[in-house]
């Protein structure tokens, strides 16, 4: 419905992106690299130090001699262990208050971005997968990213250390660690796209599983159950070939990887005990050597193991960094709450385009004086809701100016502007939670005599007190099932308790039942009394109770007046007027 | 020890119940794996051999043969590895068809009931992602359990036949890795499964909060609401990283296990080498055989953890299929030609014991052809009949028939072949718009479907659409208006051609304009067909045979438009709500 023209920015390297951005807890993540290494380190001293042992005592060396590289072995071992539980104390700790901030700035870059679109989805809904990514993320925060720093880390190490036994042996091991490395990077840049095509497939299959959850109940009386039972089976096949693909590309990468760790095992060995028949290096070096090998690739496939997993964490990164970055859809500059002369809405000249291309207002003229309701009629596109969203300050206009009060609405705080004007929209959204705290709305000031006085108000206390539980019963998908009527009436209640000067209304285009309508018309005349009101209306009943008819066509106002005048008139909304049927104007364009 | 195994065992139980019939599969999987570590372990030989025959002082050259050895061992392995990734998800593969088919075929007979009181989101949950999470448990910790068990027993039997004490070191280790960190897993259990929880709340409440941030906005509630969360969400976070000391102490025990038991089997055997008591090729052989029997049992903590998920899903699958359909197959008769009559005799109804029942000691009875509209204040116990008459639910007390028989006693198949619906909300499937109307009738040709569009009044707007009949449409294609989904709704009904037709508040949701036409398409279904029609609209039944108002689960009154108007009773204090239309 209402785009603008942001698009998702692409980061380069999301991930590191992400890391990038944290603000505190730096110290914690460097502590847990540092135990990162220490565990890894300390287990290639570990096995360097088993290999002086075994070397020594293959060549024949007292007992009383071992006892030195035996100590270092023991405190190696208990380096290692000490590492283990510092790296992944400081590096979880980071990873789950790293997280738990970026939920919050999720919902903060909703909020900014609410109620626009962002590449075609409402935002909500790009939320809602960029909460799943959070989750996933943790894997890098707390694993991936310390096992691939320290995998580096000890990388090098070893490949010194094994420089000063013997530069040869340097270069067999990091040949070959950074061919175990090379591996996974060509088949990741290859099965990319695959990664992509599974997601889709899933995404298929997720989308027939609700297809037949949802659509359970024509699937019975079809007799499609079968088929659509088969229909899932095939879509489960037709996902798990991909992974297939996938399994044998990462199989490949596995089978790879470890070949190359054996070679490079056996030529560290050979080239060793090579160069130790010829008296080059001595015998002890070399099976520390060999040892000392042996337990750095240990480290190093570790990293490239989990590695595989980079794929679908960048995805999620940068889904994340693309919500934490949503601009502010208007500038919130104003500090200081100015006193209301009265309640006037005046709309002066305005244009507004949500896209450059098709402005939605052109230049309307609207004026709402203190206490007087007025009805805004116009077939479906004619800029009705936009009028709203503007008055609300979800968009700025492109041109003109708004005013409440005599004040240009840039004039308020957005807090102010949105607690001077109450709205009971279309689509009305309930909370999981009761009945109460969806009237409350976190304010926590409203007291149970007010909720159930507006609820009475809103002709709602009835049905309210109806529910298993009354005021505490839960909503929502799960909770208790209300009617769309009654939906309204909750939303009418709502607003009654936000206890504003000036009232929005954008009335429901659907079909109401008889008793519903009757409550919701009485409701809202409860609602309006005392206050300015604007109502996009469709009901012919709440558009004749109305002060005023604005007639918006094409973006202008065309026509203002009574209902007699206007009928009288022949112009657009004597037209809507004929076309009605059962007091529901034809306004679907 | 007992306890812990115990556990193992209540949990491994329900995910090995739900792979029967493809045993041979994953036995195959398990076993190709067992022969990977089996090569690991023989190139530990080998590498063990090759180096204790070098130190000896044989020449390289003469080590050709087992070097030669080790490099077949490496590439059997590459195979191994290779084949056993493609054989892990034929595996997985055959595991979630049968079970989502399972699954979807319990649902079904669950019904819509069920189903509809379920949120989609967990539903969904069980047959896509909670089959998936099964996929960790047959690929990882099945064969790694096995390998855990299977890895340390050989090696501890080749030590034991080079040196007695060395096994026995081997074997304390390995029996303190696999015993020691389970002792901590009751705990663990219990805490992980309360931080999932508490996980997931805080999650769900984010979303809701974040799908609603338009009306948090309206009502200047953002800000608290943020607080709020914000407050949540770090006290989640605080929460995780209490329970996380009990982890690591569990983790910390693993590691030193693992690298303590290699450097400790070095050292003794170092040191009994030094002392003269071991000769220098069983020191070899236990350098490089301690990790073949030390590392499985190391894997085998990483794959509980990755399967995890596995039994919380397993879990959910058995409640899922423990759960007792509302309306089972009972009777089996097969008919196709039967008196579309419909009778209610003496029929109660609740959906819970508990409540009072939705419709009581109630009886009506609709004749071939005749046209019955039902109407009463929501809540009446309306859409209960409809529920009824298709066998979604059964009566607590009474009987439903068609054409006299109880429809217990038909088979589920012939009660819905007997019956069409047009329902207020029509669900349409991903796919074209061809493949929705077909699914009344998957033998229908291309005429019969454009016909029943036709007289259905939808076929003009259909071939507007960017590939007319072929348009994709639903929750991945396009979105169609209220009155366009009923249009396709009453063609698929025409093309079912089934005797008895029910249109439950079929023009509920569309706007007025279009109302009166699917009002006349609607009409000429019903000709001929005996038709039950539901509605809060009274204008859109007054046209029929009789009308039946439904109060608190009782038929209140009977008869014509004409009649009941002229009643003054409940009808007409209906009529005079709508403004006496």
């Amino acid at each position: 419905m209402a785009t603008t023209g942001t698009t998702g920015q692409q980061y380069r390297y999301p991930l590191l992106e992400a890391l990038r951005r944290v603000r505190s807890g730096r110290a914690s993540y460097a502590v847990a690299i540092a135990g990162g290494i220490a565990q890894h380190g300390c287990a290639v001293l570990a096995g360097g130090a088993s290999g002086w042992v075994v070397g020594m005592a293959a060549r024949g060396s007292r007992p009383s001699e071992l006892i030195l590289p035996l100590i270092i072995v023991g405190l190696a071992v208990l380096g290692s262990s000490v590492g283990t539980w510092v790296a992944e104390w400081f590096g979880h700790v980071f990873a789950f208050r790293y997280q738990a901030r970026l939920r919050v700035e999720i919902y903060d870059g909703v909020e900014r971005s609410a109620p626009r679109e962002l590449l075609g989805r409402r935002t909500g809904e790009l939320a809602a997968t960029a909460l799943a990514d959070v989750d996933a993320l943790h894997n890098f925060f707390a694993h991936l990213a310390i096992n691939v720093t320290v995998a580096v880390a000890v990388g090098i190490g070893a490949v010194v250390a094994l420089a000063i036994i013997h530069p040869l042996l340097a270069m067999i091991a990091a040949v070959g660690m950074l061919a175990s490395v090379v591996t996974p990077a060509v088949v990741a840049s290859r099965t990319k796209s695959w990664g992509k095509r599974l997601r889709t497939e899933l995404g298929a299959l997720n989308a027939d599983a609700v297809d037949g959850i949802q659509g359970l109940r024509e699937l019975l009386v079809f007799q499609r159950v079968d088929a659509f039972r088969r229909r899932i089976v095939e879509q489960t096949w037709t996902y798990q070939r991909e992974k297939l693909r996938y399994a044998g590309a990462t199989g490949f990468q596995r089978a790879v990887t470890d070949v190359l760790v054996s070679a490079t095992t056996l030529g560290v060995l050979i080239a060793a005990i090579a160069m130790a028949a010829d008296r080059t290096i001595s015998l002890v070096p070399a099976i520390v050597a060999i040892m000392l090998t042996a337990a750095a690739l240990a480290t190093v496939t570790l990293a490239i193991d989990i590695a595989g997993e980079l794929s679908p964490l960048r995805a999620s990164a940068q889904r994340v960094l693309e919500i934490l970055d949503q601009p502010s859809q208007v500038a919130d500059t104003a500090t200081i709450a100015l006193p209301l002369a009265d309640t006037r809405i005046r709309f002066d000249n305005v244009w507004f385009a949500y896209k450059p291309e098709a402005p939605v207002l052109r230049g309307v003229n609207l004026m709402v004086a203190p206490g007087e309701t007025v009805a805004l009629v116009g077939r479906s596109g004619a800029g009705k809701s936009t009028c709203v969203n503007l008055l609300l300050r979800f968009w700025d206009v492109d041109r003109g100016t708004i005013a409440l009060g005599g004040q240009e609405l840039r004039a308020f705080p957005l807090a102010e502007l949105r607690r001077l004007i109450a709205v009971i929209p279309q689509d009305v959204y309930l909370f999981y939670g009761s009945v109460a705290e969806n009237l409350r709305l976190g304010h926590d000031g409203v007291t149970e005599a007010q909720i159930e006085a507006a609820a009475r108000a809103a002709n709602a206390h009835e049905f309210i007190m109806a529910l298993p539980n009354a005021y505490a019963t839960q909503v929502g998908e799960r909770g208790a099932h209300l009617s769309g009527g009654q939906i309204q009436r909750l939303a009418i209640a709502r607003a009654l308790l936000h206890d504003s000067p000036v009232l929005v209304m954008d009335e429901a285009a659907s079909n109401l039942d008889a008793e519903n309508e009757q409550a919701i018309l009485r409701a809202l005349q409860a609602a309006r009394h005392g206050r300015t009101t604007l109502v996009i209306a469709h009901r012919l009943s709440t558009i004749l109770s109305a002060d005023r008819i604005v007639v918006l066509d094409g973006g202008t106002i065309v026509e203002t007046g009574t209902h007699d005048e206007l009928v009288a008139k022949g112009g657009v909304y004597a037209c809507l007027v004929v076309n009605q049927r059962a007091g529901l104007l034809d306004t679907a364009g | 020890m007992n306890g812990t195994l115990k556990k193992k065992g209540t949990r491994a139980a329900p995910i090995i119940a739900l792979a029967s019939g493809i045993r041979p599969w994953i036995a195959a999987s398990v076993a190709m794996q067992l022969l990977v570590m089996g090569t690991y372990i023989v190139q530990a030989l080998l590498m063990a051999g090759i180096l204790a025959r070098l130190m000896v002082g044989a020449s390289l050259g003469a080590e050709l043969g087992l070097i030669a050895g080790v490099g077949a061992i490496v590439l059997g392995r590459f195979v191994l590895i290779l084949s056993d990734a493609l054989v892990v998800q034929a595996t997985a593969g055959a595991t979630k068809a049968r079970l989502r088919s399972e699954i979807f075929t319990k649902l079904a007979e669950l019904g819509p009931r069920y189903v509809g009181g379920e949120r989609t989101g967990n539903l969904q949950a069980v047959l896509v992602d909670g089959v998936e999470a099964l996929e960790s448990y047959f690929a990882s910790y099945l064969p790694s359990s096995i390998a855990a068990v299977v890895a340390p027993a050989i090696v501890i039997g080749i030590l034991a036949w080079k040196d007695g004490w060395l096994a026995l070191l081997v074997a304390l280790f390995v029996a303190a890795a696999i015993g020691l960190p389970p002792l901590w897993n009751a705990r663990l259990s219990q805490a992980t499964r309360q931080q999932r929880q508490a996980m997931l709340a805080v999650g769900a409440e984010l979303l809701d909060s974040l799908q609603g941030m338009v009306t948090l906005k309206t009502f200047g509630a953002s800000a608290a609401r943020r607080k709020a969360l914000a407050d949540r969400s770090e006290s989640l976070a605080t929460r995780m990283i209490s329970a996380l000391r009990l982890v690591l102490v569990r983790n910390g025990l693993y590691a030193f296990i693992v690298v303590g038991g290699m450097a400790s089997v070095t050292a003794v055997a170092a040191v009994r080498v030094a002392q003269g008591g071991l000769p220098v090729a069983t020191l070899f052989i236990a350098l490089f055989l301690a990790r073949e029997a030390l590392r499985p049992v190391a894997n085998l903590d990483v794959a509980f953890h990755a399967s995890y998920a596995a039994g919380v899903a397993a879990e959910q699958i058995q409640q899922l299929f423990a759960k007792t359909p509302l309306a089972p197959e009972r009777g089996h008769l097969e008919v196709s030609q039967l008196r579309p009559v419909i009778e209610f005799e003496n029929v109660t109804f609740a959906y819970d014991d508990a409540e009072p029942p939705v419709l009581s000691n109630l009886s009506l009875k609709v004749d071939v052809g005749e046209t019955v509209a039902i109407v009463g204040p929501s809540g009446a116990g309306k859409t209960t009949l409809v529920a009824l008459l298709l066998r979604f639910v059964d009566p607590q007390a009474g009987r439903v028939m068609i054409g006299g028989h109880d429809l217990r006693d038909i088979s589920l198949a012939s009660v819905r072949s007997l019956v069409a619906v047009v329902s207020q909300d029509t669900y349409l499937f991903g796919g074209t718009v061809r493949d929705n109307l077909a699914l009344a009738r998957p033998d229908a040709t291309n005429e019969a479907i454009e016909r029943a569009a036709y007289l259905a009044g939808a076929h003009r707007f259909i071939v507007d659409l960017p590939d007319a009949y072929d348009t994709a449409i639903g929750e991945r294609g396009m979105r169609l208006s209220g009155g366009q989904r009923q249009r396709l709704a009453i063609a698929r009904a025409i093309l079912k051609d089934a005797p008895i037709l029910i249109l439950d508040e079929a023009t509920a949701s569309v706007d007025t304009q279009t109302e009166a036409e699917i009002q006349a398409a609607l009409d000429d279904l019903s000709k001929g067909r005996t038709t039950i029609v539901i509605a809060h609209r009274l204008s859109t039944v007054r046209r029929a045979d009789r009308i039946l108002v439904l109060e608190n689960g009782r038929i209140v009154e009977s008869g014509t438009d004409e009649q009941l108007r002229g009643r003054h009773g409940a009808y007409a204090r209906l009529v005079a709500a709508q403004g006496g239309l």
